[in-house]
């Protein structure tokens, strides 16, 4: 099954779990504690900041937040493209789509067509399209590229692909560990502290969420007017579409979770440079501008921030990604590139 | 590798101050009205600390009588549990309180606590009507027998009996036989407010 499927299905059960919960008396909950009786997966940062505010912190609520940690050190941030409503809300409330990635995959092809003409890809391309060619040609294409790139290394000012096998392209501009977000956490929790009670959940966009949901079935079936049915919706486009990068530079959330999810090992993306088109020289970046989280696989730099979406290993051109379960300690371009900096200072 | 552009630090810093001003203006200009808690969140400022607004008590509540808070009751309570005892009264069965992830809602006895006092409207009541129909329900439906009639067979809230559980004002009838009072408000209602038992004189006490 297609990643991206899975995903849409484990989305579409939580929502179908939080309307149950409007319909019924199981309390499941929405996002901010989904369970079943005392029983529950809790918010971390709700979990934090109930207990900035109130100085109370139950058992319940500190195992509930230890498994959260746990599971984002297991899994990683999944949250973000398993869980979270923001990014398929704007996705689906974005009249224009995105073609950048569509446009991307269109120029790699043409990148490799040129490449094939001038000769410059002789067999190695041939791993691109047929994985039985990849096997034949992988020793070549793996073992000749690295001989080649030491003395070039990778030109950090003009990110010349073709002076880099190694074809690492952003290593220059990996997202750093600490970022926006996580000045925003910091405000969202001293804000909590100081005014006593968990400020961002007012303005959470996963709240938001759930909140004008509740507040259109307040209304359908209790005649309840009200305006949160005008202000919460609004208050989530504010975030979802002027705020556009909402996700990789505000939400305080996704910037816990980077936090825990810096000892992360397992379903990291892995590349094979066998068949990576970088690796032939094509400038391609498919995998970075389909990434949601704008990172590099290539690069093991800033990974922790990976949400284990998917969506590089589905939209590679020469099915040159894979998310196993451990990737090993082998980061073969990072270390390729980082070799070649130091051997060229 | 690891230092913060400038831009990086303006957005960081612009989204934290946000975070402070959300505080602020929640907190201090769209403050609390009274609301209604579940059992065992009367503690207005543990309850507001600690709710994150995961509508888990509402959803339990075999009785319905949980509701949520919405804009109108003000930004900082939108979103939270309130009791409306129009829908369902509380059996203190203590669902809403094990299901409360993060302890908002404390455990709660009915015999010694109370979610807050009973209030007879005279205006709203039809017993009290000079007409009087005498009308008894709530009288013969509290649970906890915590009213009883005057001489005029009227009823009183006994307010050291009452806990507040609502059956009182779940069963009322004044607001279908008197809708020319164009309110949605009963004839004995439990009113938030300051919910200590020590507090029943100014409350409850003169309340018939």
């Amino acid at each position: 099954m297609k990643i991206s499927l899975a995903r849409k299905i484990t989305l579409a059960l939580v929502a179908l779990t939080v309307l149950v919960s409007f319909f019924t008396n199981i309390g499941s909950g929405n996002l901010s504690a989904l369970g079943w009786k005392s029983i529950a997966y809790l918010c971390p940062l709700g979990a934090l900041e109930a207990f900035l505010a109130s100085w109370t912190f139950i058992p319940r609520q500190v195992i509930a937040l230890g498994v959260c940690v746990l599971i984002v050190i297991v899994l990683g941030k999944v949250f973000c493209a398993w869980l979270c409503p923001v990014p398929p809300l704007r996705r689906f409330f974005t009249l224009k789509k995105d073609e950048s990635v569509s446009d991307a995959i269109a120029e790699s092809k043409k990148a490799l067509e040129a490449a094939r003409e001038e000769g410059v890809v002789a067999v190695g391309d041939a791993a691109a399209v047929t994985p039985v060619a990849a096997v034949a040609t992988s020793d070549t294409t793996e073992s000749v590229p690295i001989e080649l790139s030491v003395p070039q290394a990778c030109d950090a000012e003009t990110r010349d692909l073709k002076a880099c096998p190694s074809g690492c392209t952003s290593c220059t501009e990996q997202r750093k560990k600490f970022d926006s977000r996580h000045i925003v956490l910091g405000g969202a929790l001293l804000s909590t502290a100081i005014f006593g009670f968990p400020v961002f959940c007012i303005i959470c966009p996963v709240g938001l969420t759930f909140a004008s949901l509740i507040a259109l079935w307040r209304l359908v079936g209790f005649n309840e007017p009200s305006w949160a049915l005008l202000i919460f919706p609004v208050f989530l486009a504010l975030e979802l579409f002027v705020l556009k990068k909402w996700c990789i530079k505000f939400c305080p959330l996704g910037a816990l979770m980077s936090l825990m999810s810096i000892p992360n090992k397992l379903f990291k993306p892995r590349v094979d440079n066998a068949k990576c088109l970088r690796t032939q020289g094509i400038d391609c970046k498919v995998c970075v501008t389909v990434c949601e989280e704008e990172l590099d696989p290539h690069c093991m730099e800033g990974m922790h921030e990976c949400t284990k979406c998917g969506l590089c290993k589905e939209h590679c051109p020469s099915q040159a990604i894979s998310i196993p379960l451990y990737a090993g300690k082998a980061a073969p371009v990072q270390d390729l590139c980082q070799d070649a900096k130091a051997l060229s200072k | 590798m690891n230092e913060i552009t400038r831009r990086t630090l303006i957005a960081g810093s612009a989204g934290g101050a946000a975070m402070l001003a959300v505080g602020g203006i929640t907190k201090y200009a769209f403050g609390e009205t009274p609301l209604l808690r579940p059992p065992g969140g009367q503690d207005e400022d543990h309850f507001i600390a600690a709710c994150i607004k995961c509508d888990r008590c509402r959803s339990i509540c075999p009785l319905n009588c949980i509701a949520v808070a919405n804009m109108n009751d003000g930004l900082l309570n939108a979103r939270t549990p309130k009791l409306d005892y129009r829908i369902g009264y509380c059996d203190f069965c203590n669902l809403c309180i094990e299901c409360c992830p993060t302890g908002a809602l404390r455990s709660f006895d009915p015999e010694q606590e109370w979610i807050a006092p009973a209030v007879i409207d005279r205006d709203l009541c039809i017993a009290h009507q000079p007409e009087g129909v005498g009308c008894r329900r709530c009288i013969d439906g509290c649970p906890f027998e915590a009213i009883r009639a005057d001489d005029f067979g009227r009823p009183v809230v006994e307010v050291e009996k009452c806990n507040g559980c609502g059956y009182c004002e779940y069963i009322c009838p004044s607001n279908s036989y008197r809708v020319f009072t164009g309110t949605r408000k009963r004839g004995i209602t439990v009113q938030a407010g300051n919910a200590s038992r020590d507090s029943v004189a100014v409350l409850g006490g003169g309340a018939t």
